[in-house]
């Protein structure tokens, strides 16, 4: 169930990037995968634990 | 259109076949080395009569109550398999194992009638206890083993069951050391136990009936897929912006800024492969 969920959730956050235009520091990358990371996981752990995106 | 359709040139021809005109068989294909390895996992821990029977059907399980196990048949095929990658996301070989050891638990239960005895029932709980699919899971409980993603353990006695089995099943899983002083070292324990003394002996359930089988599935690949993304999770409308706003807080005249997300070395490109690849 798992892989599907954190695959598409990533997709949406993607897509939703892309949309918004928003821009990364190229320096910062790692910081910026570590808080996408941390917010994705969030938001997958809040829906397995409470059946729903509960959003941070 | 369709994802299905609008995104998957190249599976054109596939797409609208139906699935049992496929000719998808689990010998020579595959996943059948996958099949083979797990036997051979039984074999070395001593399990020398049970080896359950493997179908190819519609996604991976075991039906209640019958020593058979289910594979997804895009497995069986390579293209298939390419297809799988694209709408969803593609089993690696630990993960076909890990669910291979899953269903085994399941198999090894309903072949030896476990779950009828009473020490099943005291360390896992009632095999009759209603099935859910939503189910809410204590993250941090030792009480349970950790193998498939989502803590399974805690979905239902027989997946807790099925579960333990795998973890001690797996090898060098090193269950003693990991789940030392675990509340679910009792059930490893009784796994052990258990595999010893039943190890040699024929199944009360030699076989079983298999749900549906890839030869008797009539919809078309696309009509499979059309259907798994009807019953996705609905992630579409999550309000993300403020959020993503924050995380991207990057002003356009800054020196070695770029789009976050396009390319394939965007932080996002890059997260899905590592978060895909870590449980």
């Amino acid at each position: 169930m798992q892989r599907p969920l954190i695959k598409r959730l990533i997709e949406v956050i993607e897509k939703r990037i892309g949309e918004l235009k928003l821009r990364a520091e190229t320096r910062r990358e790692s910081e910026h995968l570590a808080e996408i990371t941390v917010y994705a996981t969030v938001l997958a752990v809040n829906y397995m634990t409470r059946g729903k995106f509960i959003q941070p | 259109m369709l994802d299905v359709e609008k995104s998957r040139n190249g599976f054109q021809e596939i797409l609208s076949k139906p699935i049992r005109e496929l000719g998808l068989k689990l010998a020579g294909s595959p996943v059948e080395t996958h099949v083979q390895r797990l036997y051979e996992e039984l074999q070395e821990k001593g399990i020398t009569k049970f080896r359950p029977t493997c179908y190819l059907t519609d996604e991976w399980g075991c039906p209640s109550g019958e020593p058979v196990i289910g594979i997804p048949f895009y497995l069986a095929s390579p293209d298939l398999s390419l297809l799988e990658k694209e709408m969803n996301d593609l089993e690696d070989t630990r993960e076909i194992m890990m669910y291979l050891r899953h269903e085994a638990g399941h198999a090894f239960n309903y072949a030896y009638k476990l779950y009828q005895t009473p020490e099943w029932k005291q360390l896992f709980g009632p095999f009759r206890r209603p099935y859910r699919e939503t189910y809410r899971p204590v993250p941090f409980s030792r009480n349970f083993v950790r193998h498939l993603a989502g803590w399974y353990a805690q979905k239902h006695p027989d997946e807790d069951f099925a579960e333990t089995f795998a973890v001690w099943l797996t090898p060098r899983s090193s269950w003693r050391k990991r789940y030392r002083g675990w509340g679910a070292m009792a059930k490893l324990r009784y796994v052990n136990q258990i595999a010893r003394e039943l190890g040699g002996a024929d199944p009360m359930r030699r076989r079983g009936h298999t749900d549906i089988t890839v030869d008797e599935m009539e919809s078309t690949v696309g009509e499979f897929y059309r259907q798994s993304i009807a019953q996705e999770i609905p992630v579409v409308d999550l309000a993300l912006d403020t959020d993503l706003v924050d995380i991207f807080n990057v002003s356009k005249r800054r020196n070695g800024v770029r789009p976050a997300s396009t390319g394939k070395k965007s932080s996002t490109k890059s997260l899905i492969g590592r978060e895909c690849s870590v449980h």
